[in-house]
């Protein structure tokens, strides 16, 4: 194989595992409240057994030691040999993360566990094999070798098996291969073949003449059984035949083997692997009989049908459907629509121009064929974020345990669709209001029953669509937020003039500046530092808005509304001089034309008095150092920029528009004020303003020439 | 190991003695074959046998399938509890006649 071949395979296993473990924390989480789910054990164990494969096929040895150890106790579970316990679930949720930071250190290319791992590697092996029953002498107790195998219950499997004939010189023994076996299972018959062996004239004393004809009674694989061999394979003739595979396999044992097909076959029927009328006819119908199935191909068949569903619920019947592309093929993808969408816009001016009736329809249909193509282009990027809300089953689980809160979450709406890209930053933020909706939000048992409320909190996470983007709430029923210490705090940090009552949304509003934490005693778990502002600052990365709600003593809701995508902007063009900009829509709060009088104190003052209240502005003709003409009338749009308003004085309004960003090049990561640019329907480019950007610069500015 | 031979009429006794394994076989067979067929029968006594290994229980295969081949008569008088194991394993004490 290629090495750019193996990178691939290794990228999808990666990629597969940690599916496979999501599916894992999910299944175990279900189990958690009904234990009694045989499809979601058998799921959870067919999970294990997947990664346990794919990682031996992979050589990720360290992963697939652990799995296995892993695997013996979900099979032992599934089986009904020992009962599912919640500690086991919380061990199985242990053992969960640690196989995902396993095959992360293999994707990683790294053999060996750092200290932190393989002491928890030792320690969760150790707690795993603690559940198992006591074992048998010999048995599955060393290296955990009785494995669980496609083959749900023991069945009888055949091994034929002839020894090289310089296995004793190179010091093996046959013996101890048939030791082995017989850990693997139950020997249930075994016969010596000795016909290779010469008269006494030619027999070397040190060469091997030995074959067994074998039946093993196990639930291990194939892969194990002929594992087993693994140090004779290449000088030894080894078949293994799986239990049931019909009386082909045996045949072509007959065939392939130089030893007698009468003794052979007397030998086969007397130990129970075929019929003597089985064997007979199958010999009769000899030369060029089709097989029902070679051995190997019947057991690898099966492992592969075993393995195809090994994901709970709906996710499996959804997976058939659904197909993986590269997030970068999409991207240009999409990129290319929205040259299509620029490059139909020009047809469509050009027609006008020319006036031509044909022409004109055929343009306007082509346009609306364009804008449907790019709305499901677009589509393609959206994903539901359910995945990432389901990620918190576990969070709020761990979380509430470790603080003797009992918690449940509830989650709604989690097929709303936004963008993937958008679902993943979005994480973090999530992460950290969950945890403090757990830590500070929802109260110890005592105290919700002493304030008449039920024992159990609940923590609801809902998503929804509304206008122009997406909704997510965040929602716990736990005590609210303290009005009083905000006040305090607020006053304390110089947030507020002292003695001015600020309305309710500016005072929770206050909570999302930097230093801000009403928590009294630091926690290991939020409080550390890492605050709302950090929230704050991640959603408006993502052009979103957060704010909260808070009903005293019933709970606090926190809201994030984000853009449906980061693709696509709805912006609002202005022109200057002979340049185009887009401001962000979202941002834009209303539009007033700059005063004669203003225009003539500008060069004094660069603020004007907006319905009484100051409004600072900046003239972005100077900003982007625009020595135009300046056009007879000015106008400023009115920017709410972090709860702060600020002007921007341009030449012309042009109007909303929907644009597709496009990234700047690096040559331009520097430039100030500028996030992106767009291409128009004329063809001209035309900039994305950055206007958070945009304002700071200009405030520190300001700051050093105050 | 150690391997003695004793004639007593037309029954050759072979008594082995100690080791028999890989590093014992080309010596053990040696002396099978200047030994078994040296008189009419011949019986073997593996009593002191205090270790064995796959070439040494192809060695007694050997002599009971030479045996056969040629009709004449081997008894195993005597086994120890390392051969009984081992050809026990192999599931061959009825074939030689343990």
């Amino acid at each position: 194989m290629l090495d750019k071949d193996l990178e691939g395979v290794k990228k999808t296993f990666v990629q597969e595992s940690h599916e496979l473990l999501e599916a894992m924390e999910e299944a175990l989480l279900a189990l958690e409240k009904d234990p009694g789910d045989a499809d979601t054990v058998n799921a959870l164990f067919r999970a294990a057994h997947t990664i346990k494969g794919s990682s031996g096929v992979l050589g990720a040895e360290k992963a697939e030691k652990f799995t296995h150890a892993v695997e013996n106790v979900l099979m032992r579970i599934r089986d009904g040999e020992i009962p599912l316990t919640d500690a086991i679930i919380g061990v199985m949720l242990e053992c969960r993360d640690h196989m995902l930071s396993l095959v992360d250190l293999f994707d990683e290319g790294k053999d060996e566990l750092p200290g932190s791992l393989a002491a928890r590697d030792s320690l969760l092996t150790e707690r795993l094999n603690a559940f198992l029953p006591a074992s048998k002498p010999g048995g599955e107790a060393n290296g955990g070798n009785g494995e669980a195998g496609a083959a749900a219950a023991a069945g009888e499997w055949h091994v034929s098996v002839r020894f090289g004939r310089d296995v004793l010189r190179h010091g093996m023994d046959p013996a101890s291969f048939i030791n082995y076996l017989s850990r693997l299972g139950e020997i249930t018959s075994l016969t010596a073949v000795h016909d290779a062996m010469p008269s006494f004239e030619e027999m070397d004393p040190e060469s091997c003449y030995l074959g067994f004809e074998i039946r093993l009674r196990t639930k291990v694989n194939q892969k194990t059984i002929e594992d087993a061999f693994e140090f004779v394979r290449e000088e030894s003739a080894l078949a293994v035949i799986p239990p049931g595979s019909g009386v082909g396999p045996y045949a072509e044992l007959i065939k392939a083997l130089p030893d007698d097909p009468e003794k052979l076959g007397e030998i086969l029927v007397s130990c129970g692997a075929v019929s003597r009328k089985e064997l007979e006819q199958a010999m009769s119908a000899r030369p060029g009989l089709p097989c029902e199935a070679p051995p190997e191909k019947a057991a690898f068949e099966r492992g592969a049908s075993g393995d195809a569903s090994n994901k709970p619920g709906k996710a499996r019947a959804r997976e058939s459907r659904t197909m993986r592309i590269d997030a970068d093929k999409l991207d240009a993808l999409i990129n290319l629509v929205g040259e299509l969408v620029s490059a139909g816009a020009n047809i469509d001016e050009h027609s006008r121009r020319l006036r031509d009736g044909w022409l004109l329809e055929s343009s306007s249909i082509m346009s609306r064929l364009v804008e449907e193509i790019r709305e499901s282009a677009m589509r393609l990027r959206m994903a539901p974020i359910g995945e990432a809300f389901n990620r918190f089953h576990r969070v709020v689980r761990d979380i509430s345990r470790a603080l003797g809160k009992d918690i449940g979450l509830s989650i709604s709406g989690g097929e709303t669709e936004l963008d993937k890209t958008v679902i993943e930053k979005i994480n973090d933020p999530l992460m950290h209001l969950v945890r403090n909706a757990i830590d500070h939000g929802i109260e110890m048992p005592e105290a919700r029953a002493a304030a008449g409320k039920a024992a159990k909190g609940t923590v609801r996470l809902n998503a929804f669509h509304d206008a122009a983007g997406i909704t997510i709430e965040i929602t716990d029923d736990g005590r609210g937020l303290d009005r009083k210490k905000i006040l305090e705090k607020a006053a304390r940090l110089g947030l507020l003039n002292p003695g001015r009552n600020p309305s309710e949304s500016e005072l929770l509003g206050l909570i999302f500046e930097p230093g801000f934490s009403t928590a009294d005693e630091i926690t290991k778990l939020s409080g550390r530092g890492v605050g709302m502002d950090v929230v704050k600052k991640n959603v408006e990365e993502l052009r979103g808005t957060i704010a909260v709600e808070s009903r005293e003593g019933a709970g606090a809701t926190v809201r994030i509304r984000l853009p449906l995508t980061l693709a696509i902007i709805d912006g609002f063009m202005v022109g200057i001089n002979s340049s185009h900009y887009i401001i962000p829509l979202d941002m834009v709060v209303e539009c007033v034309e700059l005063g004669e009088a203003d225009r003539r104190a500008s060069d004094r003052r660069r603020y004007v008095n907006l319905r009484g209240a100051t409004l600072p502005y900046v003239r972005l003709r100077d900003f982007f150092n625009d020595h135009g003409n300046r056009p007879p009338f000015e106008n400023i749009v009115v920017v709410d920029c972090g709860g702060q308003k600020t002007g921007l004085v341009v030449d012309e309004l042009l109007g909303e528009v929907q644009t597709v960003i496009k990234p700047l090049g690096r040559v331009y990561s520097n430039v100030r004020g500028i996030s992106g640019a767009t291409i128009m329907g004329t063809g001209k480019v035309a900039l994305i303003l950055d206007v958070a950007g945009l304002v700071q610069s200009v405030e520190r500015a300001g700051a050093l020439t105050a | 190991m150690s391997v003695s031979a004793e004639r007593n009429g037309g029954t050759v006794r072979i008594r082995i003695g100690g080791a028999m394994t890989i590093y014992d076989a080309a010596g053990i067979k040696k002396n099978l074959e200047a030994h078994l067929f040296s008189a009419d029968e011949a019986e073997m006594d593996l009593s002191e046998v205090s270790e064995i290994d796959t070439a040494g229980l192809q060695l007694l295969i050997l002599a009971k399938k030479e045996s056969l081949n040629a009709r004449r008569r081997l008894m195993f008088i005597a086994s120890s509890a390392a051969v009984d194991g081992l050809a026990a394993l192999y599931g061959v004490k009825e074939f030689i006649g343990l």
